[in-house]
């Protein structure tokens, strides 16, 4: 079992002691609950790292294990690069600890004061009752939530997404908030604020013949050309361009939900999905609602693209900052940026994306 | 401001990237993020580079000598807009600062500079109080739309 830091720490003074004593008491708080029922484990390979997912009981195995089915690896033997424990209070009974230092307030998006750098992160939804906190000198990740029903329908679509966001930065690769296809090996980015169509346009690049690599948060790695990473096999779509592509009604995994909700769409099953685990970036593209019947694609500054991508990873997730907005800069310097105007022709609209990749 | 000043920019809060034809920055604490254009983009690279308002305000005027009066106020106005906004603090003349700059190309007719402002962030931002805890000690999961009481 991977454990934190020695207690040694102690004697540099309390600031110094409170993460490892914290990320020690979850740790016993696993092996407590895993010792009240059963130990499970996922093996997934992403972005060239081995990631392995122990569960304390199986309540939120199909939770995890359905959105990251592509990543799924036959390799279970080998050491993890890291380590993730999860577990749920309602079967095992096993509540997660406190901070040393209870918080009297969370900062945005959940981050728990005193824990929003290296080397240990934490952030509580205060929407699922879920708390994410990775410990990078372990390289381990925990995940708590009370019920499983609590999750939120972006936890259901991206689970452990605080998680792996954490991680990555710290082998230089990024968790973008953007949509992403591919084909032949390279990518396009596909950015913007919620209702630009970012969703949209990825499943139907998905029906035009295109791989979907990401709908909500893509893994972006730097040198010496940006490499986009598949992450999650899933995606988010309200009801106006669900109609529009019913195709994809066979893949909702929430069909009791909401009318306000959107609809959670499985893309494991799809082979077009099972993209490779990397694929150069070749353009950030830009989608925004048009009022036309063909799409548009032009040609925008860089600056136009890092204003598209760069505040929404920053802010949407707890601990990003200054190295993610360098991160970012240096992508959108590297590839071109494009403006598409989206027209209600759906297969012109998988074209004009398809027509900045190789040809099939 | 007073003559002779310098800036820096105000970090670790504010971090930017400068690109060709624009300054992009963000204040990493409100959350708001800018776009800088045009003159509004020189004088944010100047300042940034170390130079002080008298010497940014003289190279920008050089560009524009028949409005060189109106250029100057403009800029040290512009300036201490971005110092209101955080993005520049004043700063202490060092050695190395320079003492003269050129800003290339042809200007044109002169225009005030201005940024923009995006503020959609910001709510992103707040701090949630907590005040309902259950006993995990941990606040209680909102409830669901919908969702019998547990």
């Amino acid at each position: 079992m991977t454990t934190a830091g020695p207690p040694s720490a102690s004697s540099t003074g309390p600031r110094d002691a409170r993460p490892p004593a914290f990320v020690r008491q979850l740790d016993e708080a696993f092996a407590r609950a895993a010792a009240a029922t059963r130990e499970y484990t996922l093996t997934l390979r992403i972005a060239g790292q081995t990631v392995r997912i122990l569960f304390a009981g199986d309540a939120l195995v199909p939770f995890v294990r359905g959105p990251l089915a592509p990543r799924l690896s036959a390799n279970g033997t080998g050491p993890p690069d890291l380590t993730v424990r999860v577990w749920d209070a309602r079967t095992t009974d096993v509540s997660a600890p406190l901070p040393p230092e209870t918080p009297s307030a969370f900062g945005p998006h959940g981050a728990i004061p005193g824990y929003t750098a290296e080397p240990v992160l934490a952030a509580y939804s205060l929407a699922s009752g879920a708390l994410s906190v990775f410990d990078a000198g372990s390289a381990t990740g925990f995940f708590w939530v009370r019920n499983e029903k609590d999750l939120t329908l972006h936890e259901l679509g991206a689970p452990l997404l605080s998680l792996f966001g954490w991680f990555f930065r710290g082998r230089g690769t990024q968790l973008v908030h953007s949509a992403a296809v591919g084909r032949g090996g390279q990518a396009v980015l596909l950015a913007g604020p919620g209702g630009s169509g970012k969703s949209t346009t990825a499943l139907a690049c998905l029906e035009g013949g295109l791989e979907h690599l990401a709908d909500d948060y893509a893994l972006v790695s730097g040198a010496p050309r940006p490499v986009v990473h598949p992450l999650h096999a899933t995606a988010k779509l309200n009801a106006d361009s669900l109609a529009r592509l019913p195709r994809f009604a066979r893949n909702i995994r929430n069909p009791d939900r909401e009318p306000a909700e959107k609809a959670l769409l499985d893309l494991g099953r799809p082979a077009a999905a099972r993209a490779a685990d990397g694929a150069t970036l070749r353009a950030v593209v830009l989608p925004r609602v048009g009022a036309g019947s063909a799409p548009l694609l032009t040609p925008i500054a860089p600056g136009e693209a890092l204003r598209a991508l760069a505040p929404s990873t920053m802010f949407q997730m707890a601990g990003a900052g200054a190295s993610t907005f360098t991160s970012l800069g240096a992508l959108v310097k590297a590839v071109p940026a494009f403006r598409l105007d989206l027209g209600s022709d759906l297969p012109a609209v998988a074209a004009s994306v398809g027509s900045l990749l190789p040809p099939a | 401001m007073a003559s002779g000043c310098g800036y820096g920019v105000n970090a670790p809060r504010v971090v930017f990237e400068v690109f060709d034809e624009e300054v992009v920055a963000v204040n990493l604490e409100s959350g708001h993020y800018f776009s800088l254009r045009e003159t509004a983009a020189d004088i944010f690279r100047l300042a940034v580079a170390g130079a002080a308002d008298e010497v940014i305000s003289e190279a920008v005027a050089a560009r524009f000598p028949k409005e060189r009066e109106v250029v100057r106020t403009s800029v040290r106005t512009f300036l201490d807009a971005l110092v209101a906004e955080g993005l520049l603090v004043p700063q202490l003349q060092t050695a190395t600062a320079p003492a003269r700059l050129e800003l290339a190309g042809d200007a044109g007719p002169f225009t005030p500079p201005r940024f923009e402002k995006f503020t959609d962030m910001q709510d992103l931002l707040l701090l949630d109080p907590i005040h309902d805890v259950d006993e995990t000690g941990w606040p209680r999961a909102a409830e669901k739309a919908g969702s019998t009481p547990k």
